[in-house]
């Protein structure tokens, strides 16, 4: 161990996937020790013999300062800040596991993408609920691992109420390659980086049809307006979707070809069914199941989110696709900016 | 552990911090010059801090708002004084050097200090004791607080009238091991008597706590508040020097040890409803004074919070309280009536009524909880959501040792106020008043559906009348959905609607509404059910509210969420 790395503080990673590994080179890249954990022991040692991702991230040699781990006790004891990006439906359980360990002095902070259907919970409100840490934050932005793990410019929001947090994350995470923004309204930078893949699976069925920039273009601005619609009625700030986590996420993954949730969009919009889509995809696509639990929490709220609602005629109602363009070309037009005239709600739920 | 043992430790508990609410007259000096020190610091710091800050605005910033607000008062005898305090520091403070407005600073302070320590008032007294009903004249002077408690918990029969349910023993525990924090609903005027008259028939210690300067003018409440160790706080006051002091006051207080109460609703809560929000200031002062007592190792170091919701079947201000609140919401012209409170009469028969059982009010103490939110058990241990110990001094600790973060801690008091929000609404208690006055109230409202909020508000009479089987079959519903809920442990139910027919229940109702709002809120006519004051109608049903039971909400009980036909939080 090198003398710059002794003075370092150990950073935790939790999760063995492309985005956790893609963070922990990055983190580990500057110097910082990383603890990763691995679901599996074999998982952690192949990662400790190879220093390679092979599932998620094959072909990149990954920063010698990664320590796999299945030990979460061990990442519990040695880290401070201890970041958590395992799969939305396997969260709670991590979580509850990490709760075992932690004791409070612990800073987590969640890069899920996520939502938990029976509850309508975001990932923040999970590691509330299964840890006693409060000193919680989310990690959201237009973050593709694969273009993370090359080393490619990109940026992200830092969302807590906890300047600590926000403060911890920026000095652990920005360096040549990745800028780290903050923000108070942990809400509704999560809400950004779960409903932007409903419309990437839109945008992906658009490119399919080639029906041209303009579409993507008017896809993407209405998506921003449902979606900061729905934010705000949910108690948070609709400009908060004018950061990186809202429009910079969205544009991101509306438009390229590394979103899974536009691949499943593209296969559709090409004639497959949603089921042989998931099954080509084989990693999970988290829009699918956002736009059923979205679809029902906006019904309660009262609140019309029409893209949203002619994806989910599309996918489980059997509707036809040129059936629901129809629909959507005759929605009523209103106010090209929602919030322009008027103040703004709270920042965050109460 | 033994009964008796227990007994003897949570009366001793009781014991020691009753005489600690007595302060002496060298604990008052200490209190007081501390407040001047901290308060003085305070407004340093932030001069040093600020560029655009100094002592000289932030004095003249206290003289206009006092001036500003001394124009407008009543011009008593206290006003008066105060008048020509702040125009004689409003003369001084300019042309003064820096160590000269410290001084200044310092004198009001001071002031303020004073004022809020408030002091036993030989005239006021004099003055309650002929207005008291039971013949307390002859104790006011002779006995303890705790006699008179004693005697008047005896005269109100209070088994039966103050309905006192949750964890006493664990918080009795507690009170032996550390300083607690009280924090009520705020219902009415009387809830400090009432919550006063509570932990002394439950031998619970009492607790200090900042009373609105107003309840002082009443000459009554006034001596319960000064023997219930009542301090003052004068909410008409908006300058950051009284803000300054108070705070300090009460983190003096608990770093004395002394239980304190607040009602982190800030007021009384006017539309009805259970609080929604909660104001944190000086629920705040609670993990400054926890890392204080770390930081000088302090063998109890520990506070903790202990949620306590009022739960009334009638409110005596509830008139006055509803017009402000629907004042307040700006979408109606009301010609204010007089305050409830300041009339006697009123509330010597509302005391009656209590007495004579046709008033029940519920006090539920919730579970103990620390200053992060996390439930406490007997053993004085927070416990996870998963009952896993947490060892609460690593939240405030950095490197190690415990320190102050003050915007750490201020989100640390948001989590603890979300816990106490979750207590209020799991442990209000739904009474017969509230359910029949919802179920009537959504009757009328349906009846009417053209009206907005406030044009119903303004209908009342036979003219508007509602079947009477319509209402029962609307409280049926109702009483059905709140013992499910009760089921799950989201609300409490009163005795009167636990297992009752929705006729015999409304019929309760009616009789309580009729004993005390003569011939308004619930009567019977030829045509049905109707009211003379749906304002009033409007506010106990409030009570209700938040809990899904509205009928625009009512598919969910049936639909979506299936199996248990119930919406989800």
């Amino acid at each position: 161990m090198t003398e710059s790395k002794e003075s370092m503080e150990t950073i935790g990673i939790i999760g063995g996937g492309s985005f956790g590994s893609a963070l922990a080179d990055m983190i580990g890249t500057k110097g910082h020790p990383v603890l990763q954990w691995f679901r599996t022991e074999e998982g952690a040692e192949r990662f400790n013999a190879t220093h390679e991702n092979a599932k998620y991230l094959p072909g990149l040699g990954l920063s010698g300062n990664i320590t796999a781990t299945p030990d979460l006790e061990r990442v519990a004891r040695n880290c401070k800040l201890i970041i958590v990006s395992v799969p939305s439906q396997h969260f709670r359980e991590v979580a509850r596991r990490l709760g075992d360990w932690v004791d409070g002095s612990q800073i987590l902070v969640s890069t899920t993408k996520g939502i938990e259907a029976h509850s309508f919970k975001l990932m923040t409100e999970v590691l509330r609920e299964e840890t006693c840490c409060l000193k919680i934050g989310a990690l959201s932005g237009p973050n593709l691992a694969k273009e993370i793990a090359a080393k490619k410019p990109s940026g992200s929001v830092i969302a807590s109420r906890y300047e600590e947090v926000t403060q911890k994350v920026q000095e652990a995470l920005s360096g040549p390659y990745f800028r780290v923004y903050s923000n108070s309204d942990v809400y509704g930078v999560e809400l950004g980086g779960v409903l932007k893949n409903v419309y990437a699976i839109a945008t992906g069925l658009v490119a399919a049809l080639k029906m041209g920039d303009n579409t993507i273009g008017m896809i993407i601005t209405r998506a921003l307006a449902e979606m900061s619609r729905f934010a705000e009625k949910m108690g948070s700030n609709p400009l908060t979707f004018l950061g990186l986590a809202g429009v910079g996420d969205l544009v991101t993954t509306c438009t390229s070809p590394l979103s899974r949730n536009y691949r499943v969009g593209l296969m559709i919009g090409q004639g497959h069914s949603l089921e042989a889509a998931i099954a080509a995809i084989g990693e999970v696509a988290e829009g699918i199941n956002t736009i059923r639990i979205v679809k029902e929490k906006a019904a309660q709220i009262g609140i019309r989110m029409h893209i949203l609602e002619g994806l989910h005629a599309l996918l489980f109602e059997g509707m036809e696709l040129p059936e629901v363009i129809k629909q959507l070309m005759n929605v009523p037009q209103m106010e090209d900016v929602e919030f322009s005239h008027r103040p703004f709600g709270n920042t965050g739920p109460a | 552990m033994p009964e008796s043992a227990s007994a003897a430790r949570a009366s001793d508990a009781g014991q020691r911090a009753e005489t600690g609410l007595r302060l002496t007259r060298e604990q008052r000096e200490h209190v007081r010059s501390e407040v001047i020190r901290r308060t003085v610091a305070d407004h340093k710091e932030m001069v040093r801090k600020s560029r655009d800050l100094s002592l000289e605005v932030i004095i003249n910033d206290a003289v206009y708002q006092e001036q500003d607000r001394l124009k407008a008062s009543k011009r008593g005898k206290e006003d008066r004084q105060e008048s020509r305090f702040w125009n004689r520091v409003g003369h001084e403070f300019h042309q003064v050097s820096e160590e000269e407005r410290e001084r200044i600073l310092e004198r009001i302070a001071g002031m303020y200090v004073d004022e809020i320590m408030g002091y036993f008032h030989p005239v006021v007294h004099k003055f309650a004791a002929k207005l008291l009903p039971w013949g307390l004249k002859a104790m006011l002077s002779r006995f303890s607080p705790a006699a008179w408690l004693k005697y008047l918990g005896a005269r109100l029969n209070l088994e039966e009238n103050l309905v006192i349910s949750g964890p006493l023993e664990h918080i009795r525990e507690l009170a032996g091991r550390a300083t607690l924090i009280m924090t009520p609903t705020h219902v009415s005027n009387l809830d400090s008597v009432v919550i006063g008259l509570g932990l002394y028939q439950k031998r619970l210690p009492p607790f200090t706590y900042g009373a609105g300067l107003n309840l002082f003018s009443n000459p009554v409440v006034s001596f319960f508040l000064n023997n219930l160790g009542a301090y003052k706080v004068d909410r008409r006051k908006k300058n950051g020097i009284y803000k300054n002091a108070l705070k300090h006051y009460a983190t003096l207080s608990m770093e004395m040890g002394q239980h304190n109460l607040f009602f982190p609703g800030g007021t009384r809560s006017r539309s009805g409803e259970v609080e929604q929000k909660l104001k944190l200031g000086l629920l705040g002062c609670g993990v400054n004074v926890y890392v204080s007592n770390l930081q000088v190792g302090k063998p109890d170091a520990d506070l903790f919070v202990i949620p306590c919701t009022l739960s009334c079947g009638l409110v005596l201000e509830a008139q006055s309280l509803i017009e402000d609140h629907l004042q307040e919401t700006g979408k109606s012209r009301y010609i204010r009536v007089r305050s409830d409170f300041s009339r006697p009469m009123r509330m010597l028969k509302f005391w009656r009524n209590l007495q004579s059982m046709n008033s029940r009010i519920h006090m539920h103490f919730g579970e103990p909880l620390d200053l992060f939110g996390n439930r406490v058990d007997r053993l004085g241990v927070s416990r996870d959501s998963h009952g896993r110990a947490v060892d609460r001094r690593k939240y405030v600790e950095a490197d190690g040792r415990p320190r102050h973060h003050a915007q750490r801690d201020q989100e640390y008091t948001r989590e603890l106020g979300r816990s106490i929000l979750k207590a209020f609404r799991r442990d209000n208690v739904a009474m017969s008043t509230h359910a029949a006055a919802f179920a009537a109230f959504a009757v009328m409202r349906a009846r009417t559906p053209q009206y907005d909020l406030y044009r119903v508000l303004r209908t009342a009479g036979p003219e508007h009348s509602a079947p009477i089987a319509e209402v029962h079959a609307e409280l049926s519903r109702l009483l059905g959905r709140l013992r499910i809920l009760a089921s799950r442990g989201e609300i409490l139910l009163a005795d009167d609607v636990r297992e009752a027919e929705a006729t015999e229940v409304f019929a309760h109702a009616m009789v309580h509404f009729a004993s005390f709002h003569d011939g308004e809120v619930l009567l019977q006519g030829p045509a049905g059910i109707y009211t003379e004051n749906m304002k009033l109608l409007y506010y106990y049903r409030n009570r209700l509210r938040h809990y899904g039971l509205e009928r625009a909400e009512a598919a969910e009980w049936t639909g979506m969420n299936g199996d248990q036909g119930l919406p989800t939080q």
